[in-house]
């Protein structure tokens, strides 16, 4: 007779703050065993005793029925000889231990905690903080790991006895919810006129929403920062933000009360209602429909709306049967990061808020709402941010590697026990601000994960704010090339080691020849390249200028067909353009470059006549609303072969651009052909490279290929063709997965 | 005397002496106190001195608001001035290549003459080589000077709060440069700002005890500068884009060009960081007494320590203007 044993569990993964502990104590309760539970840095330890059936029966609940957050990579389990316990129970962490973190997004409200402040009769009624173990904030509160009430900005305040009592029965939905509060004893809102006076009211929500309803437009503090908010049906009270905003065309995101009320003004999949619905609450593009009531400046030329779903229990409670869709675009000015704290929100957004709702729960890190699209039948996450991030990938490498990111659409990815933990969207390193929150994150996410980094990989751009830091610390850099990460991020999701065909199109990034490439055809794998094909080189002028004057770029692509810019753009000062077109021709200020993005650009300026953007890619995405996917024609194109390289040229492209463009067809058809040309392009170049090296897998990335319309042309286009085609869905195809891709490389590096 | 420049002008011989007398001394005007020998040979009481060398291969070499010869002395003194120094003699070495215009070399010779007159400096000696056509771009000038450290100035630690001064408009030089050098055909009245600051140190005397660094935003502009400043102060710099003195002109070719002007040269501006709350006062002495009328208070350092240059900016932002380590890409891709 075998003696009997206690067993010795370990479980790893994102195991903390999903209501793991109060399961494992019912599990083992249900099962009559004895022992303890325990937080172990990011793992969980749990000790059993009883009888070897009853133990089984535990371990397969575990293995099978996890609670449905949590995500478990492994379970160690081990026999020791058999220990005596009197119950079964919940230890707390101890504070000594090694940290070795795995963190939980923040997570949407469930429907329990909803029905809970909708219930007249129940005591959370109208509470705006209501959580339990299955719902609420996380990442944007923790200080530290574990996840503990004392280790997050909950600290200050204390349970009541109500409370207390909920948070320590195992039977309750709120066993262990470290957020758990109620009126009496949690964070409150209060309500501010703009020039940060109270105002004094019964009930602060309810007057936030009266005061909507008015056409006010109130910065609203939630679980990632602020938000601005005004009635999305209010079209004065939309143009009257734009305008304080200094936002004229940059679409805003709306939150609609229901799915019900999604549906009324977009049209779905089954994938999107899942995606828009799911406990992540990102914000959705959808197609809108044609009879939308809504205004037209919610979204100006472009035929998607970005909505969410409400995922705070405050969301709910600011709507009701004459308030169905709010404008919730994040809190801050032009170009800088969200606000968070309330004293900065109160200054920076005096002038653009009339009313501020706040709240008194200190949020520690700020985070932006999550941006995803479906591509037929799948979710894309175009930025990671609330409910996402921070996002474990995993990748097989026992290094430990900080990756820095790019420059804009910032981000970073800490490779730390296998796990690549990409942080939320970290804005544009242009600005004083988001290079203090993104070095913050550094060291918060650095000191959660308890990672010490022994490589750092950043991009070859010397001016980039992330590199410059990189060189600054005194460990080993890795230079990765731009749309080397960009392909390596594709590899990496993918699981993919073997030698493949990157396609890159992207908006800039710095070429290892010192040009700004952008239209790139690789051959290579995760740690090394070859450029075998590039979208040919033009000289632009002006710096980034050429960036946010499309005009200027038009202009270099005309000058190489000898066509003039003139008659597209009637209103553009003839001084200027003379300046430009001689600093072209003496290169004063120029750059060569290969960027997609900036083709695109120039298609879009000129039949757009849009000399000026006033929001990134501005003309391309309005171009590529305006196609009309019933045409099915292309222009002519050329591929040669110099050197060894293939050659994407772009001058018959123009020439077939602008004589449609002469013969008065419609935008909508001219940009069909061109979109569809690139694609035909692109396919074509694809396989004059199998062709020749014998590869058929082939990954897509870049910023350019945020153009969905583009994406879903390549990638059917290829498949038909029996190419194996890859291209990111869990991180960001554009600059925000960049941190992953040079974390990919760098880890391919050090392997070898 | 021919007018070009030929090989033998710089061969050690009678040439070369027929060169120095005829354009050099002449223009440097103290023909008499000028010694010819190998080495000037001096004294002084001063008890700390000043002492630099810059090279000029500046194109064109006549440029709108000065030439070569200019911008050299001016050059050299601004570096004296940086530190504090009233200059007392200058060297001028020049690689002039084959076939050069004499006249146009007499011209330069002036300007440098006529900088030294107004600053009372003395081009004590020199060097003249002529090098194959190919060799060089017309002209070549080295120069280095030495000078009198005031007493009163004594750089010392910056601390936050310290107050940063530009003495005049900027890129000036840097946008007559490029207007000349590419023939972009603007109508302007644009030019370089190229002058010698030297009288600063005196006129400032009474305030120098409360000016920390002094620093000529040349090569790489004022944000360069700063950003070279920030590192070493270990502090961030904050400038206010509504303080910066620009001409509308300099400012709308910048525009157009897509080239931001901080990043441009000055070559007759002075960059003061002056001890907290002493801006203003240095500044009504710039004005009114030093003839900076278009000085500006431009920002200040701040507590943080990124070591971060930003420009709060009209919009209510603030933008980082980060240190270029490569000037020939875009900023933002
Ligand atoms: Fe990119
Ligand atoms: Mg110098
Ligand atoms: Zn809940
Ligand atoms: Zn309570």
């Amino acid at each position: 007779m075998i003696e009997p044993q206690s067993l010795m569990i370990q479980v790893h993964g994102i195991v903390q703050g999903v209501g793991m502990r109060p399961f494992l104590y019912k599990t083992a309760n249900a099962f009559h065993l004895t022992g303890f539970v325990k937080n172990k840095g990011a793992s969980v330890v749990i000790v059993l005793s009883g009888e070897q059936r009853a133990m089984d029966g535990f371990l397969y609940e575990l293995t099978n029925n996890p609670p449905p957050n949590a995500v478990i990579h492994h379970i160690d389990i081990s026999s020791h000889p058999k220990l005596h316990f009197q119950d079964f129970r919940i230890l707390h962490s101890a504070e000594d231990e090694k940290i070795q973190g795995c963190l939980l997004p923040d997570l949407a409200i469930c429907d329990d905690c909803r029905e809970d402040i909708l219930n007249q009769k129940d005591r959370r009624f109208g509470y705006a903080f209501t959580n339990c173990t299955n719902c609420g904030p996380r990442y944007s509160i923790i200080e530290e790991l574990p996840y503990d009430r004392g280790n997050t900005t909950m600290r200050s305040f204390t349970m009541c006895e109500e409370c207390n009592k909920e948070y320590k029965n195992p039977e309750n939905r709120r066993f262990h919810a470290q957020p758990n509060a109620c009126p009496v004893c949690g964070p409150k809102y209060i309500l501010f006129l703009g020039n940060g006076e109270q105002v004094e009211c019964e009930n602060p929500i309810e007057k936030g929403k009266q005061l909507l309803k008015e056409g006010k437009i109130l910065a609203i503090k939630g679980i990632g920062g602020y938000h601005l908010v005004c009635n999305a049906e209010n079209e004065t009270a939309i143009a009257t933000l734009r305008m304080r905003k200094r936002r004229p065309h940059k679409p805003f995101a709306m939150m609609a009360c229901s799915i019900a009320d999604v549906m009324e003004i977009c049209s779905l999949n089954p994938k999107e209602k899942e995606t828009i619905s799911n406990n992540r609450r990102p914000i959705v593009l959808l197609k809108r429909n044609d009879s939308t009531f809504l205004p037209d400046n919610i979204s100006p030329k472009l035929r998607q709306y970005g909505v969410m779903l409400p995922y705070t229990p405050l969301h709910f409670l600011l709507f009701d049967e004459s308030l169905k869709y709010l404008i919730m675009t994040s809190g801050n000015i032009s170009g800088m990061p969200i606000c968070y704290k309330d004293e900065d929100a109160l200054e920076h957004l005096k002038d653009v808020a009339d009313y501020f709702l706040i709240h008194n729960r200190e949020i520690m890190t700020p985070i932006d709402d999550s941006v995803v699209k479906v591509m037929e039948e799948e979710a894309l996450l175009s930025r990671c941010g609330r409910g996402y991030a921070p996002l474990a990938l995993p990748l097989n490498t026992l290094n430990e590697i900080l990756a820095v990111g790019g420059n804009q659409k910032a981000s970073l990815c800490f490779v730390h026990n296998q796990l690549a933990h990409i942080s939320q969207y970290l804005g544009e390193l242009h600005f004083l601000d988001a290079c203090k929150e993104y070095t913050s994150v550094i060291d918060r996410l650095s000191r959660l994960l308890n990672a010490s980094p022994q490589a750092i990989a950043h991009d070859l751009h010397p001016n980039y704010f992330s590199t410059q830091y990189a060189k600054k610390q005194k460990i080993t850099t890795i230079a990765v090339q731009h749309h080397h990460a960009h392909m390596a991020a594709c590899m990496a999701e993918h699981n993919f080691y073997e030698k493949g065909i990157g396609i890159i199109f992207d908006g800039t990034g710095m070429g290892a020849d010192g040009a700004i490439w952008g239209g790139e055809f690789f051959i290579g794998n995760r740690s090394q390249y070859k450029r075998v094909g590039h979208l040919e080189y033009i000289t632009l002028q002006g710096g980034d200028s050429a960036i946010e004057e499309p005009w200027k770029c038009a202009l270099s692509y005309l000058d190489t067909i000898h066509e003039s810019i003139e008659s597209f753009f009637p209103n553009l000062d003839k001084v200027q353009l003379q300046v430009v077109e001689k600093a072209l021709q003496k290169k004063v200020n120029c750059y060569q470059s290969s960027s997609m993005g900036r083709l695109f650009d120039c298609v879009a300026a000129l039949l757009l006549g849009c000399s000026h953007i006033s929001y990134e890619a501005q003309a391309a995405i309005e171009l590529e609303s305006l196609v009309d996917d019933s045409i099915t024609e292309t222009y002519s194109f050329t591929i040669t072969e110099r050197a060894g390289v293939f050659i994407l040229g772009y001058q018959s492209i123009l020439e077939g651009v602008l004589e449609d463009f002469g013969n008065h067809q419609p935008i909508s058809v001219i940009s069909a052909k061109f979109h569809n040309t690139i694609s035909k392009a692109t396919i074509e170049c694809a396989c004059r490279i199998r062709e020749k090296y014998l590869v058929d897998n082939v990954f897509l990335g870049g910023g350019v290929f945020e153009n969905t319309f583009l994406l879903k042309n390549v990638v059917s286009g290829l498949r038909i063709l029996g190419f194996h085609v890859y291209y990111n869905q869990k991180v960001p195809r554009n600059d925000g997965g960049l941190s992953f891709g040079q974390a990919a490389v760098a880890a391919s590096i050090l392997e070898e | 005397m021919t007018n070009k420049i030929k090989l033998n002008h710089g061969d050690g011989g009678t040439k070369t002496n027929e060169l120095i007398r005829e354009i050099f001394l002449k223009s440097y005007g103290e023909e008499g106190e000028v010694c010819l020998s190998d080495s000037f040979v001096f004294t002084t009481k001063a008890s700390k001195l000043a002492y630099t060398t810059d090279s000029f291969v500046v194109q064109p070499v006549f440029f709108r608001g000065g030439d070569i010869g200019k911008l050299a002395i001016c050059g050299t003194l601004n570096d004296l001035a940086t530190a504090g120094a009233k200059p007392l003699y200058v060297s001028a070495g020049f690689i002039i290549e084959e076939g050069f215009d004499i006249e146009a070399l007499c011209q330069i010779a002036r300007s440098m003459g006529e900088v030294c007159k107004r600053n009372g400096v003395k081009i004590v000696t020199g060097d003249t080589k002529v090098v194959e056509k190919g060799s060089a771009d017309g002209i070549f000038i080295n120069t280095s000077g030495i000078g009198v450290v005031s007493e009163q100035y004594s750089p010392c630690e910056i601390e936050p709060g310290d107050e940063i001064i530009i003495t005049g408009t900027i890129a000036e030089h840097g946008t007559a440069i490029l207007l000349d050098r590419y023939d972009l055909a603007i109508e302007t009245n644009i030019k370089s700002d190229c002058c010698a600051l030297s009288h600063l140190v005196s006129d400032l005397e009474i305030m120098l005890p409360y000016i920390k660094q002094m620093k000529d935003p040349t090569r790489g502009g004022v944000a360069t500068v700063l950003n070279e400043i920030a590192e070493y102060a270990g502090f961030n710099v904050e400038l206010l884009e509504n303080n910066i003195p620009i001409s509308p002109q300099v400012k709308a070719v910048n525009e157009i060009l897509g080239i931001d002007p901080l990043y441009l040269a000055c070559e007759g501006r002075m960059l003061l960081v002056v001890k907290k709350g002493n801006g203003s006062k240095i500044l009504q002495l710039l004005e009114e007494f030093c003839g900076c009328r278009e000085a500006q208070m431009i920002g200040c350092f701040t507590a943080d320590r990124q070591k971060l240059v930003y420009m709060q900016t009209k919009i209510g932002g603030k933008r980082v203007l980060p240190s270029l380590e490569s000037q020939t890409v875009p900023r933002i891709c």
